[in-house]
């Protein structure tokens, strides 16, 4: 299939990301960020055609449903929405080194969803339940949800490394080719990526329960994967509650949103993999 | 003092609810025991607990409700201490709430204003009278159009901007509360599933769980039911279900329902939920007939309750009932235990021609069971044709919109909580002896550093409308 190609050489082309962003945080030299974003957006519309033709390829076998139908489809779906939520975040807050944490988690991704000898990348046909346009808007809720998680857990572990980096040097002296951002810029995006994470989320649980209701007659039925999203939804709110109320900026709030990403993870992994249930498919 | 004491006990509660860190310690204790809700698997039968668990232990699992935690009694306590925690917080707040969303004065004190986030003040020696409008546009252009008064010789502007960002608290806990009365609300429907053949009628639904019957006011009909599969696979494609609502004994309602697609009626929801195959008691049978004496056996194809001439005669027999299934009850009464074609049997009716009709049980795998010797005809039950039947799921949910009524407040809530912020700028003008001295201060309730970089430029803004007094 061409699709797989195209998605195959997004993998490749964010692999080199990864090591560029990493160069650039290496060798601090801001003349070559350009470029970097430049690999970066070509390797995003690759990933865009692979997954335009993949949709087009499953009209033609007959199937004709959105890539989001089984793990290998949800693993580069989501992939895509963090690629989209870090473009965001690096163009809003002006600063690359975000890339150096980001581009790794969608390496991984991309990576185990291309290599993993038990994964099938092939388009399966949609099951009667599946087929609903609630399909797209829960589950691209959710993705785009995952994936402000996702970089909220690269800024707090930037936040972390970075903190501790300063405390070792103590030194006051500014650093003029720090490339990574000041610790309020990245305690701020931690934060922004959390809220906007959890507002994205609980939609993608709500649509999901406005799903199950009508294709199930029940919105709510504590299946894992709808209780493993509960939890993780408990665990961003009182993530937001220790900030909005008791003030846990700074090292507490990036402990605890790193810890945070642990419970996105088995939502979306670890669910399917160890518990069964009505979203063993995806 | 037993009054004293009774409010220094009301204190204490009231503290102890309106704090956050009780809600922080729910939300934690929530998520364990939702998490020992995904590993002790829930509400299976005992024998299947017993291949995964000891004797003991399953029985400490079910004395402790774990196996059916989400309606365990301490479950119950914890949502209910939840929600009056987002009570309590919710009516501690409202004082506050409203002093915030009732107006703010024009007029600011200067020891006030000092103590805000954001405050500047200047002095001009010349004060350019059209700029000082430009000045009053540049508020109104970051804010809103300000507010003015003039006290004592002096010139108060105010501005401000989403006031409403304070109700960001009240609509997303209020939004949870009223999920939570919404699931309550929802007890009192039912749910349950019903199995219903092609050509059948039937309003009696099995409820979940207790597999007690209910019967609805009115019937559902099933006319058809169809499958269709993906090529060259078993996977179905599609599965729908022609169904007709029957109410007192007129058809009030026809739809085709599929997955994602119910038929509602009278707030009963019928969806398509499963097929199977199996024998109604309307199905389709070849019942073999042939003369005691005679060799030859003719087979005719017949529906349940349809009655057949037999060739070469005047005598008919009739298909009184088809039983897929064949059991007695304990009262010795035939009944079905399965709609799988099990042990089918027929229930015939002879009418032989001027003479006396009686009766005959049929079986397909004991074609000698129950004879009858005084017989002129000799039965046999050939094959019994399989019929699809449509599994609904049947609901009620009398709270559903009260669930979605509390979800949508919940994402406006989140909405005006993450994206807007109660922003006001005071600016005082007091003219001293042919200087200017204007001050200029600031709050926001939220996203205070983007608050603070605009007050800035404000700022920078009112220093270009004169020049200033060193």
């Amino acid at each position: 299939m061409l699709s797989s190609k195209f998605i195959g050489f997004a993998t490749l082309t964010y692999m080199l990301c990864m090591v560029l962003y990493f160069c650039y945080l290496f060798f601090r030299n801001k003349k070559y960020g350009y470029i970097i974003t430049a690999v970066a957006v070509i390797g995003f519309l690759l990933h865009t055609a692979g997954l335009g033709l993949r949709w087009y390829e499953s009209y033609q076998i007959g199937y004709g449903h959105i890539p989001l139908a089984n793990l290998y489809e949800a693993l580069v779906s989501l992939s895509w929405t963090t690629v989209i939520i870090y473009f965001i975040m690096e163009y809003r807050y002006k600063m690359k080194t975000l890339g150096a944490l980001v581009f790794p988690i969608i390496g991984i991704c991309m990576a185990y969803a291309s290599l993993s000898p038990n994964m099938s990348d092939r388009i399966d046909p949609l099951i009667p339940a599946l087929q609903s346009n609630w399909l797209t808007f829960h589950v691209l809720t959710c993705f785009f949800g995952y994936s402000a998680f996702a970089v909220s857990f690269a800024s707090s572990i930037a936040y972390l490394f970075k903190y501790k980096k300063k405390t070792r040097a103590d030194s006051s002296a500014p650093d003029h080719k720090e490339l990574l951002p000041t610790l309020e810029a990245l305690d701020e995006i931690t934060y922004k990526t959390v809220a906007i994470g959890f507002l994205l989320f609980s939609v993608g649980i709500i649509t999901g329960a406005v799903w199950a209701n009508y294709a199930w007659g029940s919105y709510w039925t504590w299946d894992p994967k709808e209780t493993w999203s509960l939890i993780t939804w408990f665990v961003y709110a009182a993530f937001l509650h220790a900030r909005f109320t008791r003030g846990w900026k700074g090292k507490k709030a990036a402990i605890l949103s790193a810890c945070s990403f642990l419970a996105v993870i088995f939502t979306f992994l670890g669910v399917n993999y160890l518990l069964s249930g009505l979203h063993s498919y995806a | 003092m037993p009054d004293q004491k009774r409010k220094n006990v009301f204190n204490i509660i009231w503290k102890f609810f309106i704090s956050v860190k009780l809600t922080i310690a729910l939300l934690i204790v929530l998520s364990i025991v939702c998490i020992i809700g995904t590993v002790i698997p829930q509400n299976l039968a005992e024998n299947e607990y017993l291949r995964m668990y000891s004797r003991s232990t399953y029985e400490f699992l079910k004395s402790t409700n774990c196996i059916d935690l989400y309606h365990a009694w301490w479950f119950t306590f914890l949502m209910t201490a939840f929600t009056a925690n987002m009570i309590a917080c919710s009516l501690n707040r409202l004082p506050r709430v409203l002093k915030f969303i009732s107006k703010s004065d024009t007029a600011i004190d200067e020891r006030d204003a000092e103590n805000l986030l954001c405050f500047k003040k200047i002095t001009f020696k010349t004060f350019n009278q059209e700029k000082a409008k430009g000045l009053v546009k540049a508020l109104e252009v970051f804010l809103k159009k300000p507010e003015t008064v003039e006290k004592a010789g002096k010139n108060y502007f105010f501005s401000e901007k989403g006031r409403f960002s304070y109700l960001a608290f009240y609509l997303t806990h209020l939004g949870m509360v009223i999920i939570i009365i919404g699931t309550l609300l929802g007890t009192l429907g039912f749910q349950g599933f019903m199995q219903l053949f092609e050509g059948d009628t039937s309003g009696i639904v099995t409820l979940r769980k207790s597999y007690k019957q209910k019967t609805l006011p009115f019937e559902i009909r099933c006319n058809k039911f169809e499958v269709t599969f993906y090529d060259r696979t078993n996977m179905p494609k599609d599965y729908k279900s022609s169904l007709t609502v029957i109410e007192n004994g007129k058809e009030v309602l026809t739809k085709v329902i599929e997955v994602n697609d119910p038929l509602i009626y009278k707030g009963v929801y019928f969806y398509q939920s499963s097929y199977g195959e199996g024998a109604g008691s309307r199905g389709e049978v070849i019942l073999g007939i042939k003369k005691r004496n005679s060799a030859e056996q003719k087979n005719y194809h017949v529906k349940a309750g349809q009655r057949v001439t037999i060739d070469g005669t005047k005598d008919t027999v009739k298909v009184n009932r088809l039983i897929p299934d064949f059991a007695m009850n304990d009262k010795g009464q035939p009944v079905s235990r399965s709609s799988k074609p099990n042990n089918p049997a027929l229930l015939l009716t002879v009418f032989p021609e001027g003479k006396k009709p009686y009766s005959t049980w049929v079986f397909s795998k004991f074609p000698d069971f129950h004879k009858k010797p005084d017989s002129p005809y000799v039965f046999t039950f050939v094959k019994l044709f399989p019929k699809y039947y449509t599994g609904l799921q049947i609901t009620r949910d009398p709270g559903i919109w009260v669930v979605w009524l509390g979800c949508t407040l919940i994402t406006i809530g989140m909405c005006l909580a993450f994206f807007t912020s109660h922003r006001r700028v005071w600016m005082t003008v007091e003219e001293q002896g042919g200087t200017h001295k204007i001050m200029l201060a600031g709050t926001s309730n939220k996203n205070k550093d983007a608050f603070k970089k605009d007050f800035d430029r404000l700022f920078n803004e009112l220093k270009s409308i004169g020049e200033m007094k060193c």
